[in-house]
This record gives C-alpha cells, structure tokens and sequence, in this order.
C-alpha cells in the first residue's frame, strides 16, 4: 500500500474509505489520522453508511444512534466511564502484589489440612509422620473424650458413631474433672474406620474453643 | 489483521478517555450492530434502543476490554446478549424471535427483514431522506461499470478487496481506487441535496 499523509486531504478521504472497509493497511497508526481529521470521518462515515444501505436495498435509518449515545454518555457518573487499568503496568504489577500473599496463605492452610488428613486415615499406628501427632491430650481431646465414654468404646467402634448417643451434660461434666484418659485413636491408634474428618478437626482444632464446643460438633458430624 | 490494530488504537485512546476515538468506532460499527439486534427483535424502536445499549455498555466495560478478541467480535457478543436479555425480560412476548439466533455472525442470513430499520423520522425528514436515497439510486446506477461492481461486491457481497480483485481480475490497488471513486462520484451527485458547496 502506498505511503498516505493524513494531512492532504483527498488522501484523508482514501484513509477513511480503507477504514470503512476494514482495509486498512498498516499499524494503528492511522487511527491518530483518523481522529486528527475527526469531522471528516464523520461526515464521510455518514455517507458511506447510507451508500451501503442503498447498495444492499436497505432503509438506511434516520435516527442519529451516535447523538443519542453521546447524550447519555454525559450522564455517566465518573466512575462508569472507562479506566485504563488494563494498559496500566503499575496496576497490573499492584494486583499481582496484593495476590501473591493471599495465594500463599491459601495454598499453606490447603496444604495443612491434606497432611492432616493423610495423617489421620493413612496411619493408623502412628509410625511416622510423628511431627503432625499430639504427644498430650489437648483439652479438645480431653472433651471429646468424656463426651464418647472412652471406655465403653470398642476398639474398632467408630469413635463419633458409638459414643454420641449417649453424650449428655453429665459427660461434659466429667471431661471437666479430668477423671478420664485421651482414647486409643485420639493418640494416634485410629480405627482403620474411623471418621478421618471428625478426628482430623478434634486434633487440629484450637483449644481455645474450650470443652463444650467439641460436642456440639461430635453431634453435628455424627453418622446416621 | 491491520484492519483490528487501527480498532484497538481507537479503543486505547478511548479507555485513556477519548470520546472522539469511541465515537469513531460507534460510527464504523453502529449499523452492523442494529442489523444483528434486527434478527432478534422486530420493533425498530427497541432495535435501535437495543444498539444504543449495546454501545452503553460496551463504553462502561471498555476499561476490562483487553483486546484478545477483535472489537467487532466483543461488541456483537455484547449485542447479542443485550437481545436475548431483552427478549427473555419481555414477558408479553410482542417481538419476533429468530430461530436461527443463536449465532453471533452476522454474515449468517437475517431471519428478520430489513425493514427493523425502517425510518421512524419526522415526515420531512422522511421526505428529504427518500429524496436523498433516490439521488443516490440514480448515482450508483449512473456509474461506470468498473466502479458499479467494484462496490457492489464490496457493499452487498461483503467481499474483501483482496477477493474483488481476484474476482475483477486486477491489482488490489485497482479496486481501492475504484471503490474510493465511486463513492467520491456517488457523494459528488448528491451534493446539491446536502445544501453543500
């Protein structure tokens, strides 16, 4: 395509004639041509439009769309109208700067509770994965284990599904008395069918829930 | 494609606050916008109500446009979805559905007649535009053949310069020239009309 200058004016007119067609050659460059000679883009957009209407067999329509466009563009409130943060390199790097921590914190709690759950169903004697695995009975261990009756507990019974039926408030109080020892899977030993769920959030749990929000729990997760 | 670039040089300059640049591309795209609502609603009113939204919220979601897509690929996705929520809202049902809707491509066929786009102006107005329309009927039918069918394949066959030129058999500067001149000539005849100079 030859060489235009957008300032000869019959060449202005060639430029929007290959705009129109999308014929345009080149960069966007021309689009500063384009808008230098705005009012003749116009007027020859206008033409142009009503010519293809024509050439189709078309009713061209007579509304101005662009007026009434305008018009109710004015109206916009500031922050309607278009930012450039998507060309902006400094929001773009801002945003970045804002996620990376979030998707770190993410990903460690996400992390935390995959080996905590791994712990939990994949060892059930305890034998490694130590690090993860309480040596003392927390006082959410000691709760959980007043309100399931450690000791009228089998084995291999399912800690949550045997023991909360019977829980009472005569039970809560007993955990409060420390009169009872941490249960076998609470320690570690965890049934092959254990509720690896339950188990996992009693040991992961802090301990500033105190003694009663444990049972509210074990009858919230307890099996049908 | 170069034709994409210069769209997205006006919408840069637009999101930096250029109302002339999104002006420019209301103007290229408005009528391409209005004959893709008209395959979805009749009422030429809420065609051309249905654009003038279109463009709306085309200029308030033009800060998230991050040119991935074309322009003109985004701004019929948003018109069609404008339509489609329109019919879904209207619960009398009055506007006429296509069957074939759910395209995006406005090369597909109009399921609804062109008459959508009827003129809805004042009875002068209408005068003067039916006046306008006959100059130029008369001036396309007044031009040299090269240039009559240089735009014509352009105008109603959609066909690219690179393909009339395959068709005309000639360079494709040839038909760039032939396509400017006819409408230079076409503007010309109906100059007195314009009350122009």
């Amino acid at each position: 395509m030859k060489q235009r200058q957008a300032s000869d004016s019959a060449t202005v007119d060639e430029v929007v004639s290959d705009w129109w067609d999308d014929e345009l050659s080149g960069d966007g460059r021309w689009a500063d041509a384009l808008l230098e000679h705005d009012d003749t883009v116009r007027e020859k957009a206008r033409l142009y439009e009503l010519i293809g209407s024509r050439v189709r067999g078309e009713a061209a329509p007579s509304r101005d769309l662009l007026a009434g466009i305008d018009a109710r563009l004015e109206g916009l409130p500031d922050e309607e109208t278009p930012k450039a943060e998507v060309i902006s390199l400094d929001a773009a790097r801002e945003r970045r700067r804002r996620l990376i921590p979030a998707a770190v914190a993410a990903s460690l709690v996400a992390g935390l509770v995959a080996v905590g759950l791994g712990l939990s169903v994949n060892d059930p004697t305890g034998s490694d994965g130590g690090s993860m695995q309480a040596t003392a009975p927390t006082a959410n261990d000691r709760a959980l284990m007043a309100t399931l009756g450690d000791a009228d507990l089998p084995e291999s019974a399912s800690p949550v599904g045997a023991g909360v039926p019977e829980a009472t408030v005569a039970q809560v109080e007993r955990a409060s008395t420390g009169e009872s020892r941490l249960p076998a899977w609470a320690s570690g030993s965890v049934a092959p069918d254990s509720d690896p769920y339950v188990i996992t959030h009693y040991r992961a749990a802090p301990s500033e829930f105190g003694s009663a929000v444990p049972e509210v729990r074990a009858a919230a997760f307890e099996r049908q | 494609m170069s034709a994409e670039e210069t769209d997205k040089a006006l919408v840069a300059r637009a999101q930096k606050g250029d109302r002339r640049a999104f002006d420019l591309l209301v103007l290229k795209y408005q009528h391409r916008v209005q004959r893709l609502i008209a395959r979805y609603v009749r009422d030429p009113e809420q065609v051309f109500d249905l654009a003038q939204e279109t463009f709306i919220k085309a200029y308030r979601a033009l800060g998230r446009f991050r040119g991935d897509s074309a322009f003109y690929t985004w701004i019929y996705r948003i018109a069609v979805n404008t339509a489609k929520n329109q019919l879904a809202s209207d619960a009398r049902g009055g506007y006429t559905v296509s069957l074939n809707s759910g395209g995006s491509d406005e090369s597909d066929e109009p399921m609804i007649e062109p008459e959508a786009l009827r003129d809805t102006g004042s009875p002068d107005a209408l005068a003067a535009t039916e006046e306008l329309k006959s100059a130029i009927d008369r001036a396309i039918a007044d031009l040299p053949e090269d240039l009559r069918t240089a735009l014509t394949l352009r105008e109603m066959e959609g066909l690219s310069y690179d393909e009339i030129a395959a068709v005309m058999d000639c360079p494709i500067g040839t038909v760039r020239s032939r396509i400017f001149r006819a409408r230079e000539a076409i503007e010309q005849s109906i100059q007195p009309l314009k009350g122009g100079d």
